[in-house]
């Protein structure tokens, strides 16, 4: 079942083609990465899902519907939750926006009683409760958020950059949760991020939208195998000059005691270079640069190079 | 049903919200009662030096006042979120309305109710009410107590839709609230006074543009028949309570209107 449908769509804003020839699918219970630069259209693109703009041209429907904010029903059964948009009420507490959303999504109190507590241990919001979103860091307010979107159990998720300002742990079991919940097939949900390693993790199928288009769509671990730059280590050698001849490595250059290896994580491990780099060698120093969204895109482009920011 | 109950949970957390800190609340409704108040003492002691304004006398103005005050303690708690909603569109608040499942008017209506405000402009609208009713005359009967409710209410609607109209404007112009300045809070000082006293100009404003004439003059004509009202077709007395209806009507058509614009054109 294909609860949303994109034909060919585009978005312009003031002269600025946001979105171009927007054409995908999402079936039910698929778990999508939205990927891309800053200014990609991203969020543009999550907003003409949950119907917030209209495209100007294309077909577009969510749940069947071509505006899914103008039918309550559906309406009811998604949930657009964004790092850059609170859904709590400010003036309000955190205990009494949730409150509100009971009412709102019409839920059972004893559902609401039993899904609350079930998210609160996950989420570990229980002493925010009493307080204002306005006095809450930026990740304790993305856990409450959370907990709101995930009471009325929706069907269909959008998430839009959730996991900014959010600290490592609390990551984790975001990550974590998410990760069950595409194991149990629960909801669709769309992610958006500008990381692919956090996407990678969660989602079924990435999808890479670059100055409007999508220039990947298809599983994580194919865009990573096929498009996916070299990692780069930096090393300075310290005694003893080794031999990189034998290694399957992409690339590397000899600079006196420096050495710059591009190497492929599939051809060749990171700890299978520095333990043949310590056969015959000190090694004095070492930095490994990760492929970065940009090298991807480069990458998908057809051009070669990267940069190591 | 559930509308209702969501608007009542509205109410609930604006109450919760202002009970935690009663005293201020209390020391908020006296500073707004005792600036209302101040205004309204000026007007009576510069009217005591006329004696009559257009054969209306004190108290008959005083009376004219009540209504505006008494629907304005409801308007300023129903239509709270519509006063700041230039704000609301700019600082990029409306797009979560959106995607909510309920109304969007009804999600607006009664939070952050200004209940604060809702006491002092009530509270010195009953006293005008009790000061001036009984001395105008008014014979209250089944009749007139029914159209005095129905007028209040119709005055509320119309000053609601009002609110709505220049909220609906926030999805067209980036500044809207000068444009609100003139045509509710000036007009509604001009509303303070039998209409008769104005050039036909304001006149026409305050009757067909914002209409605040079928707030409290009309209706304060059905039970005070001054000469002036020779001046008016008679019909506006007795439709004044349904004025309210229609102009809250047109308000909420306008309101759709351009909520769907606002976001088939992108924001």
């Amino acid at each position: 079942m294909l609860l949303i449908v994109l034909k060919d769509v585009s978005k312009t804003f003031r002269d600025k083609n946001v979105l171009k020839n927007i054409s995908l699918h999402v079936a039910k219970n698929e778990h999508v990465g939205l990927i891309g630069l800053n200014g990609a259209g991203k969020t543009t693109l999550l907003n003409v899902i949950a119907g917030v703009i209209k495209p100007d041209v294309g077909f577009i429907r969510t749940y069947g519907k071509e505006s899914i904010i103008e039918d309550h029903q559906s309406l009811r059964k998604m949930a657009y939750l964004s790092g850059t948009r609170s859904q709590l009420w400010e003036e309000l507490t955190v205990k009494a926006s949730l409150q509100n959303c009971m009412n709102m999504y019409q839920i059972n109190p004893q559902v609401f009683a039993r899904r609350l507590e079930q998210l609160q241990g996950i989420f570990e919001t229980e002493a925010f409760m009493e307080l204002k979103p306005g006095n809450l860091s930026l990740g304790e307010r993305m856990r409450c958020e959370l907990v709101y979107a995930l009471l009325a159990e929706p069907e269909i998720l959008l998430l839009d950059e959730v996991l900014i300002g959010v600290d490592v742990s609390i990551k984790h079991k975001i990550i974590q949760f998410f990760e069950a919940d595409r194991k149990e097939k629960q909801a669709t949900i769309i992610y958006t991020s500008n990381h692919l390693a956090e996407v990678e993790k969660l989602c079924d199928r990435v999808i890479l939208l670059h100055a409007g288009e999508i220039i990947f769509d298809g599983k994580a671990e194919r865009m990573i195998s096929e498009f996916s730059p070299y990692y780069r280590m930096e090393i300075r050698i310290a005694e003893g000059l080794p031999d990189l001849e034998d290694l399957p490595l992409e690339k590397y250059r000899i600079d006196s005691d420096r050495i710059t290896i591009d190497y492929d994580k599939q051809k060749i491990e990171t700890t299978q270079i520095l333990k043949h780099l310590m056969k015959k060698s000190k090694i004095g120093d070492i930095r490994l640069y990760e492929p970065d969204l940009e090298g991807t895109i480069k990458k998908i482009y057809g051009g070669r190079e990267w940069k190591t920011s | 049903m559930g509308e209702i109950r969501v608007v009542l949970q509205s109410l609930k957390m604006s109450i919760h919200t202002r009970m935690q800190y009663r005293v201020d609340s209390l020391v908020a409704t006296l500073a707004v009662f005792i600036r209302e108040s101040a205004n309204i003492i000026a007007i009576y002691l510069a009217l005591l030096k006329f004696d009559r304004i257009n054969d209306w006398n004190v108290n008959e103005m005083l009376f004219l006042y009540s209504i505006l005050f008494l629907t304005y303690a409801f308007v300023v708690s129903l239509f709270a979120d519509l006063r700041q909603f230039s704000d609301t569109i700019r600082e990029g608040r409306f797009d979560r309305l959106l995607v909510r499942p309920r109304s969007l008017l009804l999600q607006l209506i009664l939070n952050n109710a200004d209940l604060i405000a809702s006491a002092g402009h009530g509270t010195l609208g009953l006293l005008l009410f009790v000061i001036s009713a009984g001395r105008v005359g008014i014979h209250w009967d089944f009749v007139t107590v029914l159209y005095y409710i129905g007028a209040i209410i119709g005055g509320i609607l119309i000053q609601g839709g009002m609110f709505i109209v220049f909220s609906s404007l926030c999805f067209y112009f980036v500044e809207t609230g000068s444009i609100r300045d003139i045509f509710y809070w000036n007009m509604r000082k001009f509303a303070g006074y039998p209409i008769s006293i104005y050039h036909k100009l304001i006149q026409g404003i305050l009757i067909y543009v914002v209409p605040f004439a079928f707030v409290n003059y009309f209706p304060a004509q059905y039970l005070l028949r001054k000469e002036d009202m020779a001046n008016y077709p008679a019909i506006y007395i007795y439709i004044a309570p349904f004025v309210g209806i229609i102009v809250y009507a047109a308000a909420y058509l306008f309101w759709r209107v351009s909520v769907r614009r606002y976001y088939s054109t992108g924001n």
